[in-house]
């Protein structure tokens, strides 16, 4: 116990770095077989990691105390108030007398040091974020947050261009009301390769990477598609349901979008 | 009677000929060949389209087909490596015919954006211009795509010019997918010109505020996050934090709908989710703001 107590005292510093080698091997020693002093450690490690995100305002901070003044101060106190205490009958001291004045003094310093630290940590908003003026986010997260803006667009668009090609396919050019249905079918090409062009960029990203074709390939019938309004000769309309089956786009399209789509949390 | 019936005739005849004429265009080699050169541009085989669309070219020069054979010729010469300014070229060419054909120009103006953006961060400092220019377009989805692009431009002067445009994209269109890249491109450029197109956004007057998500991420093993965005962008940003966060996130039980509705009953309250040891803390909240 006397052990656990002794070490929880000194944590702060073997956290920070701050003991001898020796002292820092016996505090090692104690961790490795005590789960309370070990857990106390991970507070500390913790309480720092937070404290160095406002480690600049406490070096400012520390740089405008008179160090050498305040060690004065502190003698000088210590000397007046036992130049006092001599002037008075004074009961002889303790056996632990001796060692009282330079605890206290350390003791003072070290609550200056702590109030510091802690100040510092509030303001860094660890426990009790504050508001921050305007908007802000990392480049990296704005280049995450539009990949998966893209990934959903590419999840719709894949989408949208399965019903085409289910449509599409299953029409046959002499059939009633076809040359509507390719009407149709043209301008829903002409919004498909309007939404293409949003999710180019991302696509060659890795994780799109296996998007990229498919896409390519649907924008390339989408192109004809768009051209074609409502005419359409037989010989075109059997070439692209042919180009569709031959390469198993409607098949690669489910695939892609699957895959995709389990990208969420 | 006799000048009645002869301009019957005459109509007949141009009648005739114009139902034949699609006919008659259907059997043109030259259409026959751009075919071919299209099936290959499905299969990705863009060398020996091209091939194919320059021998059209060169064989048929007055053929009614040579504006699609160079836009054509273009997307192959894009996909070429080295030979953007080449296919830079080819897509103005196509601009230039009087084909009006509102699709294949609309992807030759974003082509031209496309090639200009690449051009210009490999070093072409001119091929900005070509960016800027879109900007005016009158085809919204061409200024659109230009201000987008834009804003990535890295020289921040000059990604600035793509602010006005973004701002009318949140404060007039209705699309999701426009507004929320129209947030991250301002957010990437100007945040405090987002801040000024949501305060503008046409709000009920009792909901005068405008709703802020804050995601703050501490602890060992895993990155630090700090956000401060538009609430408008709340579940792409749940999605965008790292993978190991995501996951800690799932293990407690947490999806983005559980964690949107916990922030909406909240009531402005931090909802914290606490990992295991040495995984960290996420911290997501809402703050309203004038």
């Amino acid at each position: 116990m006397k052990t656990c107590a002794r070490t929880e005292r000194r944590l702060g510093k073997y956290a920070s770095g701050h003991l001898s080698p020796g002292e820092r091997e016996a505090i090692m020693t104690h961790l490795r077989d005590c789960p309370s002093c070990r857990a106390g450690e991970t507070r500390w490690q913790r309480l720092l990691a937070a404290a160095s995100a406002g480690k600049l305002d406490l070096d400012r901070a520390m740089t405008g105390i008179d160090w050498e003044g305040l060690a004065q101060r502190i003698a000088d106190e210590a000397e007046r108030r036992a130049a006092g205490r001599r002037a008075r009958p004074e009961p002889r001291p303790g056996f632990f007398g001796w060692l009282v004045r330079p605890a206290l003094a350390y003791l003072f310093v070290g609550l200056v040091l702590g109030g510091l630290g802690m100040w510092a940590v509030f303001k860094a908003g660890v426990f009790n974020p504050k508001p921050r003026p305007g908007f802000y986010a990392s480049a990296e997260f704005l280049d995450k947050a539009e990949l998966e803006l893209a990934r959903r667009e590419t999840v719709d668009y894949l989408e949208r261009s399965q019903y085409l090609l289910l449509d599409f396919s299953q029409t046959s050019v002499d059939s009633s009301g076809a040359a509507r249905r390719i009407e149709t079918a043209s301008g829903k090409a002409v919004d498909l390769l309007a939404r293409k062009k949003f999710i180019n960029s991302q696509l060659d990203a890795v994780p799109m990477a296996k998007a990229r074709e498919i896409c390519d390939q649907i924008e390339a019938l989408c192109l004809e598609l768009s051209q074609v309004g409502g005419r359409l000769d037989d010989a075109q309309w059997r070439e692209i349901q042919d180009r569709v089956r031959r390469s198993q786009l409607l098949l690669k399209i489910n695939l892609v979008k699957k895959e995709l789509q389990s990208h969420e949390i | 009677m006799r000048y009645k019936l002869q301009k019957s005739i005459a109509i007949g005849i141009l009648l005739a000929a114009g139902l034949a004429l699609p006919a008659i265009s259907q059997d043109r080699p030259e259409d026959r060949f751009l075919r071919e050169a299209k099936l290959l541009i499905f299969d990705a085989q863009w060398a020996a389209a091209l091939d194919k669309l320059e021998s059209i070219l060169s064989q048929y020069p007055a053929s009614p087909a040579t504006p699609q054979v160079l836009f054509y010729k273009a997307e192959c010469l894009s996909k070429a490596p080295n030979r953007a300014k080449d296919a830079l070229r080819a897509y103005q060419d196509y601009l230039k015919t009087d084909d009006r054909n509102e699709s294949l120009i609309e992807q030759a103006e974003v082509s031209i954006i496309d090639l200009s953006f690449d051009l210009y961060a490999s070093g072409d400092k001119d091929a900005v211009k070509d960016i800027v220019g879109r900007l005016a377009n009158p085809n919204k989805s061409v200024k659109y795509y230009a201000a987008y692009k834009l804003s990535a431009v890295k020289d921040k002067a000059v990604a600035a010019k793509s602010i006005p445009v973004l701002q009318r994209i949140i404060s007039t269109e209705t699309n999701p997918e426009l507004t929320d890249r129209a947030r991250i491109a301002l957010l990437r450029v100007s945040p405090k010109s987002l801040e000024n197109a949501e305060r503008h956004e046409v709000r009920r007057p009792d909901e005068p505020r405008t709703k802020v998500l804050r995601i703050l991420i501490t602890g060992e093993g895993t990155s630090r996050v700090d956000l401060s965005i538009p609430m408008a962008l709340a579940d792409l940003a749940l999605q965008a934090i790292s993978d190991s966060d995501k996951a800690m996130m799932r293990r407690k039980g947490y999806d983005l709908d559980r964690i949107l509705r916990d922030l909406a009953r909240s009531g402005g309250s931090i909802l914290e989710i606490r990992g295991a040891e040495g995984e960290g803390i996420i911290k997501i909240w809402i703050e309203t703001r004038k």
